[in-house]
Formats: structure tokens, sequence, C-alpha cells
């Protein structure tokens, strides 16, 4: 079975990346050829997992040094969701394929979308943390892409940027939850991850960016900047659904937890009415259906929240039905888009008309939202209403009202009224034919009650009843749903009075002052740090030395003792020579007469150290002084600096202020470094070693090309590129 | 500075040197020198050609340019370590073939020696060609 089953993992997942790169690549496919194509692609993948018989672990090697293999495992939960991908993806494929026909960019976008489909099809198949971690970002980086398709509109960009940051962080959460797992457990396996508050916490972080939880979701809505086939897609099965497959693959870890529970209670209620409340206020077709998805997505967290057996069901079932509805919605708000170049609920009428294959999946669609019988949207609501109780169940009835309310609207509102003036961009069958399917599904599943009872096991465990539902009007539940359904009623009745009143506080403003306050504080920072002031960046340097140099002291090191030197004559007479030359620099009147006072000082320097049997360092010295006099002369002629020194009398004492801090720093630092004993731990070896392992006698230099050769490597690299540096500063024609 | 005297002296100058440069370079595995100090010296030599004879002069002398000499040197020096790569040795491994008398610590310094004589004298032709005598 092993390698059939890596084959049929990789029909799913690599097949999608793999002919999507090559989509990509070849622009110039026709429109029909290349919906055929990309339509195949998942509905291969489609077939090839239901192959794959009950539960299935595909282990590739990866980077074995971590033990990380690129795992696959198939259970109840990844399965429905791989299916939905697949099987959604497909009827998206064939819409995308129609609604980009005349765009020239379609291969781009239709390639991007399919490699996004692969990515989230590793998502839910991956069989340990970080392959988790991997396909997760993969999906952020493509939702990237596929939000800022119309890059060159300012809005696009800002929606691709904030969707990016804002699931960047959720990512980070996951590989958190990975990497500590790993370091509690040994192992990078989700399901033996331990059940302690802290992971999760960052659990939390994750599912809540991914999947657009209050107060992380501002970049859903902002995210309709996308090409509709997009956004039908993120919405409904893959992307946003992410989170709540999270939220689910880590429910039996985390069950119990108080702040696991009560976070996603929290979050999801709050996400519900504000997401549903929302839905009411906006205009735009999209708008209204990004604000409803919010509003599910807190719904199925909540009911994960809520984490009994009955209210995992019913996160599945709705998880279902919900990807079902809003994929065909999305798909509806595009088709009246593409034929009347509108969005806008108060603008629209009458479309029921012209578009009667539309108006049919908008009807199915929507009374699966509003949780109509026999649709599959009510068996969900069903089970959802008899899983919850007091609170919860409250804000559930509100939220549940309030979007069925944009539902209705939805459904109904663009499609009655005066007839629309103007002609209309006839639809194609590629338009109007995936969403009705969606809806029929939606029926169909609402009429034969799937079977979900392996998800229900791998995310509760085995022995429940996710059997049909039976349909009884004295069932309580029953009861609460003609409640909503009036509110829905009463809420669609009053909604044009909200749309009247947008929402004045909007997070994404915030998320603006927050991004570009911190660029432009950057910026502010860079500009008072890097002034461009040669002498002031001098005064930076060694005022930084001084106060590294005399932090030791600061903390309370002892004042080194000076001790009476040793010195014979010619040794003075040296130190003498070099202090007259320190000397001679600080009075020359010239700034020529300065720079070969200071070559006269470092050669006694060097000579200093000859006279202390260091002849390799004193050779090098010598060297360096003389290069130095040298270049320092030819910089002053270069530049036409002054011959003179004309800094006023302020500075010039504020310098010689800091310099003489830094040395008086730097000096005592280096005579304490003199009281303490040497190690002759490195000595010793190199000594030992130097002729034996490298067979070479001057120590210094076996350490600069032998032992230590990268350091001398990284070296000559710096060398090589200050040169660089220094010839492209002088080929700046500064001078005439 | 471009006087008679100065100009005679310096091709002699620059050309012992040159020697002692490579005298030093290759006498650094055992006694003072290395490839460094040798390539400080060359560069030195280098940069006192430019003021006798102007950088373009010397330019011509040297053939090459100076920043290609730099570039060449790190390339050797990184070859010098990959070389103990095919053996199945980590990375910059000395390797000391039987009976010849070279290394790949050699390799490595006479790199070191290119890369320090090239910037150098390129940054020194550089400021020359700016700079009025």
């Amino acid at each position: 079975m092993a390698p059939l089953g890596e084959i049929l993992i990789a029909l799913i997942v690599a097949l999608p990346l793999l002919a999507g790169a090559l989509l990509v690549l070849a622009p110039g496919l026709g429109p029909r050829l290349l919906t055929t194509l990309s339509a195949a692609v998942p509905s291969i993948g489609f077939f090839a997992l239901l192959l794959i018989p009950g539960e299935h672990q595909v282990s590739l090697s990866w980077v074995p040094s971590l033990d990380l293999p690129l795992a696959f495992s198939v259970d109840g939960l990844a399965r429905l969701f791989s299916l939905t991908v697949s099987g959604i993806g497909a009827l998206i494929f064939v819409f995308a394929g129609a609604y980009m026909a005349d765009d020239p960019r379609r291969a781009r976008f239709i390639g991007t979308l399919l490699i996004f489909s692969g990515a989230m099809q590793g998502l839910v198949l991956a069989g340990n943390s970080l392959s988790l971690f991997a396909f997760w970002e993969l999906t952020s980086i493509l939702s990237f892409v596929l939000i800022g398709f119309e890059g060159t509109a300012q809005s696009a960009r800002r929606a691709a940027t904030q969707a990016l940051v804002v699931t960047g962080l959720g990512g980070l959460g996951l590989l958190a939850l990975a990497i500590l797992g790993h370091m509690e457990t040994g192992s990078w396996a989700l399901d033996t991850l331990p059940a302690v508050p802290g992971l999760a916490l960052v659990a939390l972080i994750a599912i809540a960016s991914k999947s657009a939880q209050v107060p992380l979701h501002f970049w859903l809505p902002l995210a309709m900047e996308a090409p509709t086939p997009v956004s039908a897609y993120l919405h409904s099965a893959t992307m946003v659904q992410a989170g709540v497959y999270l939220a689910l693959r880590l429910s039996p870890v985390f069950e119990g937890v108080p702040v696991w529970h009560g976070a996603l209670l929290l979050l999801g209620g709050i996400t519900l009415v504000w997401g549903a409340l929302n839905a009411l206020r906006v205009r735009d077709l999209k708008q209204l259906l990004a604000q409803t998805t919010l509003a599910a997505l807190g719904l199925t967290l909540l009911l994960v929240g809520i984490g009994t057996e009955l209210a995992l069901k019913a996160a599945l079932q709705f998880f279902l039905a919900h990807a079902l509805y809003k994929a065909a919605l999305f798909m509806v708000a595009g088709t009246i888009d593409h034929a009347t170049h509108s969005r806008d609920l108060d603008h629209l009428s009458g479309l029921a008309r012209p578009l009667p294959l539309s108006f049919l999946a908008a009807l199915l669609a929507g009374a699966s939202l509003i949780g109509l019988p026999p649709l599959f949207g009510f068996a969900a609501k069903e089970t959802m209403l008899t899983a919850a109780d007091g609170l919860a169940l409250g804000v559930m009835v509100l939220g549940t009202a309030l979007m069925a309310g944009a539902g209705l609207i939805f459904a109904l509102r663009p499609f009655f009224g005066p007839a629309p003036v103007g002609p209309l961009n006839p639809p194609s069958p590629g338009l109007t034919l995936p969403p009705l399917v969606l809806g029929l599904l939606g029926l169909w599943f609402g009429l034969s009650a799937p079977n979900l009872e392996s998800a229900l096991a791998a995310v509760h465990g085995p022995g429940g009843h996710a059997g049909p539902h039976v349909f009884s009007l004295t069932d309580p539940a029953f009861l609460i749903s003609l409640g909503v359904w009036a509110g829905a009623y009463g809420v669609a009745l009053l909604a044009p009075r909200l749309r009247a009143h947008p929402a004045r506080l909007r997070a994404d403003r915030v998320f603006d002052h927050l991004y570009f306050g911190l660029l432009g504080a950057a910026g502010s920072l860079t500009r008072l740090t890097q002034h461009g002031r040669l002498s002031r960046y001098m005064v930076g340097f060694i005022l930084l030395i001084g106060l590294a140099a005399s932090v030791p002291f600061l903390l309370g090191a002892p004042w080194p003792s000076l001790e009476p030197l040793a010195l014979v004559p010619h040794e003075l007479l040296l130190m003498a020579l070099a202090a007259t030359g320190v000397v001679s620099v600080v009075l020359a009147r010239t700034r020529l007469l300065a720079i070969l006072a200071l070559g006269v000082q470092g050669l006694m320097v060097a000579l200093l150290y000859l006279a202390f049997g260091a002849p390799d360092l004193a050779f090098t010295q010598a060297m360096v002084e003389i290069l130095s006099v040298v270049i320092l002369a030819l910089v002053m002629t270069r530049l036409r600096l002054d011959t003179r020194d004309q800094r006023p009398r302020a500075d010039v004492l504020g310098h010689a202020f800091v310099a003489l801090f830094a040395a008086t720093a730097l000096t005592l630092l280096l005579l304490s470094l003199l009281t303490h004993p040497l190690s002759l731990v490195l000595p010793d070896f190199f000594n030992a070693e130097s002729v034996l392992a490298a067979h070479g006698r001057n120590v210094v230099n076996v350490i600069l090309v032998d032992f230590r050769a990268l350091d001398t490597l990284g070296e000559i690299a710096v060398v090589l590129t200050a040169g660089i540096a220094v010839l492209t500063l002088l080929s700046k024609k500064t001078a005439p | 500075m471009n006087t008679l005297i100065f100009r005679t002296v310096a091709p002699l100058l620059v050309s012992i040197m040159l020697v002692m440069s490579l005298f030093v370079l290759l006498r650094g595995h055992n006694e003072p020198g290395g490839g460094f100090i040798g390539g400080l010296i060359a560069a030195a030599g280098f940069a006192l050609l430019g003021m006798a004879f102007g950088p373009k002069s010397a330019r011509a002398m040297v053939r090459v340019p100076p920043i290609g000499i730099a570039a060449t040197g790190l390339l050797v020096s990184a070859l010098a370590g990959v070389a103990a790569l095919p053996f199945g040795l980590p990375f910059l491994t000395g390797l000391w073939p039987k009976g010849l008398p070279i290394s790949s610590p050699m390799v490595f310094d006479i790199g070191v020696y290119l890369v320090v004589v090239g910037s150098i004298s390129a940054i020194a032709f550089a400021l020359e060609e700016g700079a009025n005598f």
C-alpha cells in the first residue's frame, strides 16, 4: 500500500503545485483548455483521496538531521476538508475560467490559484506540526499574491499587505506551537501535544489570525479586493477555514483546558455578532458576504469552544454547509458583477428575469444560509441549537438571526423590483452552472445527510452519532429556529436603515496607523542616527568605545593598580618618541604635519612591539602605518580639505573631552586586564600543534591560514567589500 | 612629487618591494611574514608607482584592474578551502600532498596576499586620480 498511498497523496498535493507552476509559465493557453486543465487537477485529487481507504500515513524524508519527515496523514477530519477543498475547487476553476476568459492574465491567475489549492491540500493533510506550518505559510504567501492580483491598485496592495501581516502573525503562533510542542514531547506530532494553557494560547493566535476573529478580523473584508473566484475559494473551503481546521484538529488535545474553551467562546461569539451586524450595514454584495463569512467563522469556533460531541458535530456540519452555500453565493455575486458591472445593493434590482439560473442558485444557497428545511444548512442549525445552552445559545440565536437576515437580503433584493436599465453582459454557462451545482448539493446533503462519523471520530473520539437528523415539530431547537427566521425577516426589513450608518470604528485603519507609524518611526530613527556628518559619526563611535570600556568600572570592578614596569633605556626612548608623536598631532598647525606625526607615533609603537618580541605584529604595524600615512595624505588632497583645522573652539573642546574620556577608559580597561593571570590554554595548544598538525613554525601565520582560516576568509571578504565600497564612493564625481 | 630623482628611483624601489613582498609571503609559514603583510608591502609599492608616474601610467604598468586582483584572491582562497571537500574533509581543512613543497594553506595565503594588494592599491589609485601633486 505504501507506494500507492504515496502516489495518491502526490496526486492530491503535489499535482496542483506543479500544474499551477506550469500554467503560470504558459501564458498563451486558450481559455477553454485552461479551464479544462485547471478543473481536472482538483477532480483528480478528489478521486485520488476516495481511493485511499480508512486512515493512512505517508512519511517522506525531509530534514533527517532534525528528525523531521514531511508527513501526510489521512483521517476523517483531513478527508472531509480535503474533499471539500478539491470538490469545491473543481467548480471554482470552472467558474474562474469563465470569469477570467477575456483577461490576458488568466493563466497566471488560475495557475496561482491552483498552487494555492495544492498548498491548502498540504495543510489539511499534513501529518506533523512543521509540515502543517510550512503549508500554512505557503497559503498565507499565495493569498498575498492572489489578494494583490490587481497590484497596480493601491487598495489591493493595502489589502494584500494587511492579510499577509495578520496571517503571518498567526504563522508565528503556529511555529511557536510546533517548537514548544517539540521541546515538551520530543516529537513533531500534533496529537501528542501536552494540554497546557500556554500551548493553547499560541494555537489560538494562529487560529484567530487565519480565521479572522475580532480583533484580527479586518484583513478579511479588505481581501474582497481579490477577483471574485479568489474570494469564493478563500472564504468557503480554504484559507479562513485553515483556522477552523486547526481548531478542530487540536480540539481533542486541548479539551478541558479552560483558556481554550473560554477564548474560543469569547472570540467566536464576538466575531459572530460583529460580522453579522456589519453584514447588514454594507451595500456591496461581496462585502456583505465577507461579513457573513466572519460571522460564520465565529459561529464555527464558538461551537468548537463549546466542545461537546454534539457541538463538534454541528461544527463539522456547519463547515460543510457553509462551504457549499458561501462558494455559491460568491459566484452569484461575481456573475451579477460580470453582468451589470455593479455590486451595489441599492442599485441592483430585477435580475431574476435576465439571470434565472443565478437566481435559482442564490435561492438554494441563501435558503441553506438561513437554515430552511430541507437544505443542509437546516440540519447544521438544528444540531448547533441543540448543542448550545445559556449565554452561548443566546449569542448564537442573535448571530444566526442577523446572518440569516443578511442572507435573505442577498438572495432576494437584487432579483426583484424594477427591471434593470441598460444592456446586460450575458453570463456564460461557466458562470451560472457551478453555483447552481453547489446549491443543489446543499439540497442533496440536506435530504441524504452525509455521514460525518469518521470526521467526528477524529475530533472527539469514536462512538459518536453523526447519523441523520430526526426532524420533529416539537423539538425545542425547531421552535428556536422559528424565532430565528422571524428575527431574520425583521432584520432584513430594518437593513436599509442600518446601511445608512456605516461602521465608524475601523480596525483596518488602526492597522494602517500602526503600520505606517512604525515605518515613520523607523525613518525618523534612521534620519537621527544616519545624519551623514563624518565628524559626528566619529564622535559617536569613539564615545561608544569609551562607554563600553568603562562598563566594568561602573559595575564595581576595582581600579587597576599600576605596578612599576621594568623598562630598559631604549624602550623608554621609544615610548618618549611615540608620546612626542601624539603631542605633535594635537599641536600641529597643518593637517599634513598631523598625519606625519601620527605616522611617527605608529612607527614607534611598531618598534616597541619588536622590542617586546612580537616581530609579526611589528612588521604588520609598520606597514599599516606607512600605508595609513600615504592614504590619509591622498584622502586629504583628493577631498580638497583645508590644510588647516577650521573647527570652532567649542567643537575642539568637545572632541578633546570625548577623546580623553575614551582613551582613559580604554587604558584603565587594558591595565586591569593585565592584572588578571593570562590563561595559557590556547597559546599552549597552538604552540604544541602548530608544527605537528599544520607543519608551520610561525604560529601567528598558522593560526591565520589554517586553524582559523574561516575567520580569515571572512576578513578578506570584508577587505574586498571595503575596497569596492571606497571605489564606489570615489567614483561619484563630487569634486569638479 | 614627480621629480626626476623620484621618477628614476621609483621603478628600482618598487621592483625591490615587489620581490620583497613575495619573499615575505612565501616565508610566512615558518618565519615572520605571510600573505597579509606581503600584500601590504606590494600595495605600498603600487601606491609609490602611482605617485611617481601618475595613476594612469601606473594602471597601465599593473596591466589588470587592481580590484580584479582582489576578487581573484578571494576566489583563490575560497577554492583552497573547497579543495578539501572531494576528500570528504571539512571546508578549509589543510591539505599537504606528500613529496610536494606546496599545500592548501599556502594557496590560501596567496589568496589573502592578492586580496590585500588588490584592494589597497585600488583605493590608492582611485585616490591618486583626484589628487594633484
